[in-house]
């Protein structure tokens, strides 16, 4: 079967010193997958090495079935957006900001912004409720609202393959959850396909279709989350001792950590 | 609300169009021969062969072609720089490159080729020592195929260093009479009485200006930063190399017509990003129209303050827009839109 995304064979990452190998990954159309595992596994090296950041050492990225190296920098950024974990803010106000997602429709010489621009522009920040920030400048924003407003500007490249690094590390629970309802929406509602690097194993497990667990810079195990977040893999990667319950009400499984006090009284 | 921003963006054009227009109006009114605003355009049209239409036409008018196409020019190139490599502090004269191009000039007055072979060679040096030192930056800031953009600005304070020391061993074995055409040379004029050096200015600045406009976007996009400029598309190794030899091109020509005038391109585009915003489809017009006009301005007071003597264009450039700045600085609230 043929993946709407696919990683083959991929190896990448710095002069001698760290690298990832041997990463197949195939996602299928619609889907929300998530890359986890722990620190220092590789999950930015891959997310670099896709987005181009990093040279591949060897392998290819297929989006639709092309290979990525024969797709313009243009024709890249109309098909994939990418959200990263730190937004950079410059003096920009929001809404200014959020048409930068248009720079991949421009052509080098049209200088002034399209009424579908903005229309688009529009229609994106009513969708992620961003539209009464318009007026502010990033510097004024929260972390949170930076990153919705980041995912808007995605949006408005209106691409097919949302790529997204950490989005919610700097947030608390509350901004978690709001960006992965978010997200989840966009997922649903408009059929993008979502691929995720994901610290949190909980919000992983309780959102993503399909995980994918890395270590040591090599896939660890992928498949849907009652199959990749096992207490054996987790143990296994993380190096820690860790239970996997059922949430009640969603199906999915969570993981709760366990102390080296609770340990120590197992044993006696 | 694109008419309003394309409004406000009209309206701010106009607003430095006038402001050229009248820095121009000044410049050609005052002077140690006063001529009155309403007889300009009489003198010029009319007034052949009477002295103030000498005074005009051949000091003048030449005087503020340069200022505004040499201010203009720094503008952008600051302009530029600062957009691409995101840092406040870069204008083309911290990046070594007035050090260059002095100690290059320093070397034809000393070694007296400049009396040898012709006064061409004093520009024609400016010119290449300043693009020979921003290429050395350049290069020195390469690791693997991508500049280093926080060593690029190091590498370019130490360059300007090594320069003014060369410098200094150069005036420490020449001539008193060498050491005052160098120090003349640094420290900048408008006065420039090559025609065809002030028509290659004019050109070069107007085409450069153009040029630049072709890359909005990237310049746009690169207020995020490289990766995330390349993540809207952009392909900025070839955007930033273009852009960086622009710049240096219209660096390269300033110090060559008007040796080195600090200052204006540092200054002029963030005072620009202040009062504009920092898109670069306005902020390049007004640097443009302002950092001109800022020349043209100074270069007036520079040669009436202590009439009938001239003071170096460099001192008035340097303490009005030092002095412009720290007042704009220390307003807390400016400080975050430069960042």
């Amino acid at each position: 079967m043929a993946y709407f995304f696919e990683i083959e064979n991929l190896s990448c990452g710095y002069d001698d010193k760290f690298h990832i190998s041997n990463i197949n990954i195939g996602i299928t159309k619609g889907s929300f997958v998530g890359i986890i595992g722990p620190n220092g596994c590789g999950k930015t090296t891959l997310f670099k090495g896709i987005t181009g950041e990093l040279k591949l050492k060897s392998g290819k990225i297929k989006l639709n079935g092309i290979n990525l190296k024969h797709l313009s920098h243009k024709e890249k950024a109309r098909n994939i957006a990418i959200v990263t974990q730190d937004i950079e803010t410059p003096y920009i106000t929001v809404e200014d900001y959020v048409l930068m997602g248009r720079i991949p429709y421009h052509k080098s010489y049209q200088f002034f912004d399209t009424k579908d621009d903005y229309d688009i522009a529009e229609k994106y920040m009513n969708l992620t409720d961003i539209a009464h920030l318009r007026n502010k400048y990033l510097t004024q924003l929260s972390g949170g609202e930076r990153q919705m407003v980041a995912i808007t500007r995605a949006l408005v490249q209106e691409p097919e393959l949302l790529l997204l690094d950490e989005p919610t590390s700097h947030l608390d629970i509350t901004h978690q959850i709001q960006v992965f309802n978010l997200v989840q929406q966009l997922n649903e509602q408009l059929g993008l396909t979502v691929l995720m690097i994901i610290h949190e194993l909980n919000l992983a497990g309780e959102y993503c279709d399909q995980l994918i667990l890395l270590n040591k810079g090599e896939i660890q195990q992928k498949g849907s989350p009652e199959e990749v977040l096992t207490y054996e893999n987790i143990e296994k990667v993380y190096n820690t001792v860790v239970i996997t319950k059922i949430n009640p009400l969603s199906g999915k499984p969570s993981i709760f950590p366990v102390s080296q006090k609770t340990l120590n009284k197992m044993k006696e | 609300m694109s008419i309003s921003k394309n409004i406000k963006w009209g309206l701010w054009i106009l607003a430095f169009l006038l402001l050229t227009i009248l820095s121009v109006l000044i410049s050609l009114s005052i002077g140690e021969l006063h001529i009155s605003l309403t007889d300009i355009p009489r003198i010029l049209f009319n007034g052949k062969g009477s002295m103030e239409y000498t005074v005009l036409r051949d000091i003048r008018l030449p005087r503020i072609y340069i200022g505004l196409s040499v201010g203009g020019a720094l503008s952008i190139a600051g302009a530029i720089l600062q957009g691409v490599y995101r840092n406040p502090l870069v204008e083309p004269y911290t990046m070594g490159i007035s050090g260059g191009a002095a100690l290059s000039v320093a070397f034809i007055i000393v070694t007296g080729l400049s009396l040898r072979v012709g006064a061409f060679l004093l520009p024609l040096a400016g010119f290449i020592g300043a693009l020979a030192t921003i290429f050395l930056v350049y290069f020195l800031s390469v690791r693997n195929g991508k500049v280093l953009t926080q060593n690029m600005v190091l590498v370019g304070v130490m360059i300007s260093f090594i320069a003014s020391s060369g410098m200094m061993l150069l005036m420490s074995y020449t001539t008193s009479d060498n050491i005052q055409s160098i120090v003349f040379w640094i420290m900048g004029s408008l006065d420039e009485p090559n025609s065809s050096l002030i028509a290659l200015g004019v050109t070069m600045s107007v085409a450069g200006l153009a040029v630049s406009y072709l890359f909005i976007h990237p310049l746009n996009a690169l207020r995020l930063g490289e990766d995330k400029a390349r993540h809207l598309g952009i392909n900025t190794d070839v955007a930033i190399k273009i852009l960086f030899i622009l710049a240096s091109l219209l660096t390269g020509m300033c110090v060559a017509v008007a040796g080195v005038i600090g200052f204006v391109g540092l200054i002029i585009p963030q005072l620009m990003r202040l009062l504009t915003g920092s898109d670069f489809r306005i902020l390049l017009i007004s640097s443009f129209l302002a950092g001109g006009s800022f020349l043209v301005f100074c270069d007036t007071v520079a040669r009436t303050i202590i009439a009938p003597n001239e003071l170096p264009i460099g001192v008035i450039t340097g303490i009005i827009g030092g002095l412009v700045f720290i007042v704009m600085l220390s307003r807390s609230s400016t400080k975050a839109k430069l960042s």
